[in-house]
């Protein structure tokens, strides 16, 4: 009876849960196995050196790369064998690792493009305008011309412009000045306060510790650790064995 | 050389039963058929086999699509058809012509190139067929040197003309003259120029060509250059076209745009690699005779079709003889979508397969 | 002094990066004359400019600039369709030719039904015929397209070298296809009295078909431009010829895009073969082939996949062809070979190159 009631709190508990994943592009094999859940209304890291298959694991998550065998469930619904625009619709939002701007449309054509109906609401505008200032500013302009960072917070925006269920962000810091990501670091936990569930590629070790809540450590296309993030920050010694000395060269 | 060239072989048996067949029929053509016509086809399809070879060296063997390589079979032909017109018909005039005809095939090569290199390599179809139509306009415009839409009908050297004769009497029912000395030229500098293509493929330039083919990203990290690669290829393909053009030219008495330049004689070497197979020189020589039996005995299939569906308005009129082009470009687009790799390669897949 | 000079070209001479403390400013930087399309526009002009300075007579440059202009709108209803297709999807369509040549037989064949109207009808029922014998061209060419796409494009995604066989095997059956419905013969295609003849303005004659066809072909491109800029469509299509990954991960469906586009495109090729076999008065299975060649260069030189790009290159071919055709009548076809080299040398990518998924 207890074990039964647990397993029901595991299963509502996971928004995502990836069983046994392997994925094949071309003819390498780069995900050889990889198994880890992201629970509900937290802020889950994908953590692990360069090549690790972050990136890949996020693609196969949104049907970019066809998982070659295994489970990608969201909520309770195998999602492995959709297609990217089914899975899209069914409220798995993505900022992909280089941001994914279409330099010729203007910031606010960048934007409603992910709304729904072509149409904004203007309270969840607000919201957005609120979190990041800048965009409001150059809402007119060719996103083009935004510079690196404003780029990183308009795919953000793009992202979160209707609810979803879960977001994936693949480095958001990646080459950004430590100012600009100390406001993405601020405009997430905004996001996390409302209860959104993130799942997030990062290689800045104190972006990590400080939004995530649970992480997940990727080595060679499989899944070496996972646990709460407070234990993981605890537990200098995995930290340095998981991580290397990536961890110490961006604390 | 002739072992390499014995390795080059397709290992199937019934292709290399058909191509000995082909061969053998043009070897003793003029023997075996009669009439001047049949003698004229197995002219052509000498002709055609060098230039739809060295069509698939591009093709086949750098996977680039050109829509000029009518244009280099035309250089061939109007620097012999010139030369034998303004200056005079001898083989000193031939030779000079020939080299001249070389020289400009590989500027022409080299700065197409060029051109399309620095721009993507998708380009290259549709800068080809451009210079390809721009070249025919102009043959047309300078008439005063090409003949203009007419062509030009020039002599050739008299050992090669049907006026003189090498023997009094008939042997095996066959005139020794001129006209057959002529067939012989073909056929055997035909026969060279295409053991040398296979040559070439079978060297380790070949071998590098393959690998571009494959994988242009890993052979240029191995240190070959592409764009040299490339570049090479494209301007020997250019001057075998260029001699395949000059043959066309002294066979021929005749060139104009029509029997050289024009984009049916470019649809029909397309044709001809596909079927045939690309990426195997032999596809050529299957391909072409493919093609030429095609047009000389599917007509008289398709005729047969058309007396049977007279009364059906629209069928009557796909079975008629002129509309022989539209069953062989269904089977191109069969042939591309189910067998890209032509008769030749399923003949020799089929065989791996099974092995 | 110096300094100030140097803050001054600075100044004059970014690109306008937008910096997180500007306050003030809402509109773009970028200064107009760093724009693409606007650089082109000007190129256009200089074009009619150096026209002007090289035929002496107005009236002459007048005519050829009309012709010049009613060829290049023609030319751009023809190729938008192929340099959309590729800009979206990545795929060659060597085919493109044929969709033009039905459509020129097609729309032949719809205005052959009405011979009394043609006969005794006014100008605007002529009108009325030449946009049904458009609109039953696109219905018929888009008809085939997708056709076309579903059994032969489809399978080719990707690969380039299979496109171009493969749709080039389809060109050759889609004309031979013409041969078969229509006969082997070319077609005499008279315009209607009302469009014949030309009307004078002072020194200069304008002929009618020729202001004709300018006012559809921006009628189209005014329709286009704003499809593009004001629809949901637009903006996707816009969109996924940036980045069709993307445009798949916000939720659309990208095939079901491009199938759209490829019809709407093929369509346009079809009126594009009505608008000019009423222009030529005379129709082959073999005008699309020959037009092809015409159609590959516009879209190479305004970029593929850009439609502003197109529009300026259609432009200036037709008016290059136009006045070289009336200085050297032989080098027509040549210079715009030589235009194009020279654009590509310029701008590898062409006049307004499409920027491509990387920001």
């Amino acid at each position: 009876m207890t074990a039964n009631l647990q397993r029901n709190v595991s299963e509502t508990d996971d928004l995502l849960r990836l069983t046994d994943v392997h994925t094949h592009i071309g003819q390498y094999h780069i995900l050889h196995g990889v198994s880890f859940r992201v629970p509900r209304n937290q802020v889950t890291m994908l953590l692990g050196r360069n090549g690790a298959g972050k990136t890949t694991t996020m693609r196969t998550i949104m049907g970019l790369w066809p998982a070659h065998s295994g489970q990608v469930h969201l909520k309770d619904r195998a999602i492995e064998t959709l297609d990217t625009m089914t899975i899209a619709r069914s409220g798995v939002h993505y900022v992909p690792e280089n941001m994914g701007i279409f330099a010729g449309l203007t910031v606010e054509e960048n934007v409603r493009l992910a709304t729904r109906q072509n149409r904004f609401n203007q309270d969840r505008l607000t919201w957005v305008f609120g979190l990041f200032p800048a965009l409001e500013k150059f809402w007119h302009w060719p996103a083009g011309q935004l510079s690196g960072g404003q780029k990183q917070m308009l795919a953000i925006a793009r992202a979160i412009i209707e609810p979803c269920e879960i977001l994936l962000v693949d480095e958001p810091s990646k080459g950004l000045a430590p100012s600009i990501i100390e406001s993405l670091i601020r405009a997430f936990r905004e996001l996390k306060d409302a209860d959104t569930t993130i799942l997030m590629v990062e290689q800045n070790f104190r972006m990590a510790s400080t939004l995530g809540d649970h992480v997940a450590i990727m080595d060679d296309g499989c899944i070496v650790h996972e646990s709460d993030m407070a234990s993981f920050v605890a537990d200098k010694d995995k930290q340095a064995s998981l991580l290397g000395l990536s961890m110490e060269a961006h604390q | 050389m002739f072992q390499s060239i014995r390795d080059t072989l397709p290992q199937s048996r019934i292709l290399r039963g058909l191509l000995a067949v082909i061969v053998v029929s043009l070897l003793l053509a003029p023997f075996i058929f009669d009439g001047s016509r049949a003698l004229d086809t197995a002219a052509r399809l000498c002709i055609f086999i060098v230039l739809v070879a060295s069509y698939d060296l591009l093709l086949g063997y750098t996977g680039v699509v050109s829509f000029a390589h009518t244009l280099f079979f035309g250089i061939g032909a109007y620097s012999v058809a010139i030369a034998f017109d303004h200056v005079a018909p001898g083989f000193g005039v031939l030779l000079v012509a020939v080299v001249v005809a070389l020289g400009v095939s590989t500027v022409v090569a080299v700065t197409i190139g060029l051109v399309s290199l620095r721009v993507k390599a998708i380009f290259y179809a549709m800068i080809t067929l451009a210079v390809a139509s721009v070249a025919t306009v102009l043959v047309s415009q300078l008439y005063l040197y090409t003949g203009g839409e007419d062509g030009m009908t020039y002599r050739i050297p008299r050992v090669l003309t049907p006026a003189f004769k090498l023997l009094d009497d008939k042997v095996l029912g066959v005139r020794i003259n001129g006209k057959l000395l002529n067939y012989y030229l073909i056929f055997t500098v035909s026969t060279v120029l295409f053991l040398l293509m296979v040559r070439i493929v079978a060297s380790p330039f070949g071998k590098v060509l393959k690998a571009l083919r494959e994988n242009d990203f890993r052979a240029e990290a191995i240190g070959y250059t592409t764009v040299y690669y490339r570049t090479a290829a494209t301007v020997i393909s250019a001057c075998m076209a260029t001699l395949a053009g000059v043959l066309m030219a002294i066979w021929l008495r005749y060139t104009g745009p029509d029997s050289v330049l024009s984009l049916n004689i470019m649809i029909d070497i397309l044709l001809m690699v596909v079927i045939g197979g690309m990426g195997s020189l032999y596809g050529a020589i299957i391909g072409a005779t493919l093609l030429v039996l095609a047009r000389n005995y599917l007509n008289e299939a398709m005729g047969v079709a058309h007396n049977a569906f007279i009364d059906v308005p629209i069928l009557a009129e796909l079975f008629n003889p002129e509309r022989w082009l539209l069953w062989l470009g269904v089977l191109f687009v069969v042939m591309v979508y189910f067998f890209p790799l032509g008769i030749v390669g399923r003949l020799v897949r089929g065989r791996a397969d099974h092995g | 002094m110096t300094t100030q000079i140097q803050t001054l070209i600075k100044q004059l001479t970014k690109r306008g990066e937008p910096m997180a403390d500007n306050s003030v400013s809402v509109q773009p930087l970028s200064h107009w004359h760093q724009n693409a399309t606007v650089q082109s526009g000007l190129l256009l002009v200089a074009f009619a400019f150096i026209g002007f300075v090289l035929i002496p007579d107005p009236a002459a440059w007048m005519t050829l600039t009309i012709a010049g202009l009613a060829m290049g709108m023609m030319l751009f209803v023809m190729t938008s369709g192929f340099t959309l297709v590729f800009g979206l999807m990545d795929v060659l369509n060597f085919g493109h030719g044929a969709f033009i040549s039905f459509g020129a037989f097609v729309g032949f064949s719809v205005m052959a039904m009405f011979p009394e109207l043609i006969a005794a009808g006014s100008f605007w029922t002529h009108i009325g015929l030449f946009v049904l014998a458009m609109m039953g061209a696109a219905v018929v060419v888009g008809l085939l397209s997708w056709a076309f796409e579903r059994l032969i494009i489809r399978h080719v995604y990707g690969n380039h070298l299979m496109q171009i066989l493969i749709t080039t095997g389809g060109m050759i059956v889609a004309e031979e296809m013409i041969y078969v419905l229509w006969g082997h013969e070319e077609r005499a295609w008279l315009k209607p009295d009302s469009f014949q003849g030309s009307f004078q303005f002072g020194d200069f004659v304008f002929e009618k078909y020729r202001l004709l066809a300018v006012i559809m072909g921006v009628v189209l491109f005014i329709l286009l431009r704003w499809v593009f800029t004001h629809t949901r469509l637009g903006l996707l299509i816009r969109a996924g010829v940036e980045n069709r990954e993307i445009v798949k991960s916000l939720g659309f469906n990208i095939e079901k895009l491009f199938i759209l586009v490829f019809i709407a495109g093929s369509a346009l090729a079809g009126m594009g073969g009505v608008m000019w076999g009423l222009y030529d008065e005379v129709i082959t299975a073999h005008i699309g082939q020959n037009l092809m060649i015409t159609v590959f260069i516009v879209a190479i030189i305004g970029g593929l996949g850009s439609i502003e790009g197109c529009f300026l290159a259609a432009l200036m071919v037709g008016l290059l062809t136009n006045y070289v055709g009336f200085i050297f009548p032989k080098l027509a076809l040549v210079s715009t070979l030589i235009l194009m080299v020279a654009v590509l040398l310029w701008r590898p990518k062409g006049l307004v190159p499409v920027s491509k998924g990387d920001s």
